[in-house]
């Protein structure tokens, strides 16, 4: 069974996130693959460069790293193809920030995206919720990429979401929003 | 023990404790097995446990399943653990503290 195609969660509210200027990184999961901190590094470039304080320590800088952090983890994860480009943006508007992630992945992660939606980010989640998947199983990438969402939404309110669609024989796009509104005016 | 990596150091020195220091942003939950094995073991052999992470400035939500798995440890090992964060880092002030939900004995320090 194949999954039908889905807009989930943010996707379907009025976002801007399309008319926004952005920063856009295209990114070869491979090269990521082949030395783990570029990562790392890349998330602390791309936050410093739009924060004023450039230090790890400062809220905003270590908000915004975090979150293309994960991002960039889950891209390596869940793309098909290691080879095949994964296009990251980054924006801001006012006191939001927004990111978007969009990779190709095969036919058994596109249900499992639309399964954890539906499981866990469809709902408000609770601190319950949140033992009740590392109970499950701590061990796994799948649980961690879970858990950090989950935590990016508990604990910093995201609104998160997902578009799946068709693209090729047992291959899926799937595009991932997230945005955070920090309570400050972002310059 | 200490471990000093190029990102990161695990400072188990002293008795009943350890230092988390830098940034630990690894591949996968199993990945701290390794770096974290000190820290279960000093778990298994203490009354009670602290792990301070004042100066952890990113974690990844793997280091967040290894940490949970640590919480887990502790509880199966009936060891209370103290966790010293810095109230000031945003991870530590709202993602470490929904954890403490694992087990009763675990306390959050924001300093």
């Amino acid at each position: 069974m194949k999954p039908k195609g889905s807009v989930l969660g943010v996707y379907n509210t009025d976002h801007d996130i399309a008319t926004l200027p952005k920063a856009t990184m295209q990114f070869m999961p491979l090269n990521l693959i082949s030395k783990w901190q570029r990562c790392s590094l890349t998330a602390n470039f791309i936050s410093t460069l739009h924060n004023k304080n450039p230090k790890p320590q400062d809220k905003l800088n270590n908000i915004v790293s975090t979150i293309l952090n994960e991002l960039l983890e889950s891209a390596i994860r869940y793309s098909a193809d290691k080879n095949q480009a994964i296009n990251m943006g980054f924006s801001s508007k006012g006191s939001k920030l927004y990111f978007e992630l969009t990779l190709t992945c095969d036919t058994l992660d596109a249900f499992q995206f639309q399964r954890f939606y539906r499981n866990y980010l469809d709902k408000e989640p609770t601190d319950e919720t949140i033992i009740s998947l590392l109970e499950a199983d701590a061990t796994s990438e799948k649980t961690s990429f879970a858990l950090g969402l989950l935590s990016l939404k508990q604990d910093y309110g995201a609104e998160i979401g997902f578009k799946i669609e068709p693209e090729k024989r047992h291959l899926y796009r799937i595009a991932t929003l997230i945005i955070i509104n920090t309570g400050e005016e972002q310059t | 023990m200490i471990i000093n990596d190029t990102d990161y150091t695990i400072d188990c020195n002293t008795p009943g404790k350890a230092k988390l220091l830098g940034t630990l942003r690894l591949p996968s939950p199993t990945a701290y097995d390794e770096p974290f094995a000190h820290i279960k073991s000093g778990i298994e052999a203490s009354s009670e446990y602290t792990i301070d992470v004042t100066e952890l400035e990113f974690l990844n939500s793997s280091g967040l399943t290894a940490i949970a798995r640590i919480f887990m440890h502790a509880r199966k090992e009936g060891t209370p653990l103290t966790v010293i964060a810095n109230e000031n880092t945003p991870w530590q002030k709202k993602s470490l503290v929904s954890l403490k939900k694992l087990w009763d004995q675990i306390t959050i320090e924001l300093h």
